[in-house]
């Protein structure tokens, strides 16, 4: 991993059309910016690690189909 | 949403792929889409299902205001042409006596080109996991809801 000392208000630049650039450190929180093509997806990595989550409960719930139409027949609770 | 592209098509071209992957089940790039009968439901299979499959449904009737934007970079690797190429599911949980669907990462085919892709919508990342009812009115919440922030 490269790693970088930046300060509020420094950037850095990844490629031709990537500028990541520290705005601001408030105690343990630093809020970044992100310039980017908006071809390239840019979200938090826990959203990432959610949808993982998420998709490996749907896989285990792909074991019980039979389910599926009866507890759909019931309004959600 | 258009309901004429048969996702099955012939036995050939029987399979999506998925370029990168699903997060979370990395290995498997090539599925299959089959309808489980009597219900709106799809089951999503891995190749002589030597893995896990995934539970998918159509989230339009039961979310009519759903929808989001494909961006171009999704597009490409979509390689889509026409937008009646596309369907879009999103994937089911069982969790106790209750479904849930993920709105936030749709999975998005192209029927025509055998392509397909997990999306990620930050914008909705708070409907990871909203509860399936039977379709139709009343609306639910992560129905018509505008993106915000992201």
């Amino acid at each position: 991993m490269l790693v970088l000392t930046r300060k509020p208000g420094e950037s850095i630049v990844i490629g031709d059309d990537i500028v990541i650039k520290v705005l601001s450190v408030e105690g343990e929180s630093i809020r970044i910016g992100i310039t980017a093509p908006r071809a390239l997806p840019v979200y938090r990595q826990e959203l990432l690690e959610a949808v993982r989550q998420e998709n490996l409960r749907a896989a285990l719930s792909a074991e019980q189909p039979e389910k599926l139409a009866e507890l759909l027949k019931k309004p959600g609770e | 949403m258009p309901a004429t592209v048969d996702l099955k098509d012939t036995e050939v071209k029987k399979y999506f792929l998925f370029p990168r992957g699903l997060p979370g089940l990395e290995g498997e790039k090539r599925y299959c889409v089959e309808a489980i009968p009597g219900n709106p439901f799809f089951v999503m299979l891995q190749p002589a299902e030597s893995g896990p499959g995934l539970i998918l449904v159509d989230p339009f009737p039961f979310f009519p205001g759903y929808c989001f934007e494909l961006e171009e970079g999704d597009r490409r690797e979509l390689q889509v042409e026409k937008e009646e190429d596309l369907v879009v599911y999103t994937t089911v949980t069982i969790e106790g006596r209750q479904l849930y669907t993920n709105l936030a990462a749709p999975v998005v085919f192209n029927a025509v080109k055998r392509l397909a892709k997990q999306i990620i919508l930050p914008e909705r990342s708070d409907q990871l996991r909203v509860p399936l009812g039977p379709p139709g009115p009343p609306e639910r919440d992560g129905g018509a809801k505008p993106g915000k922030e992201s």
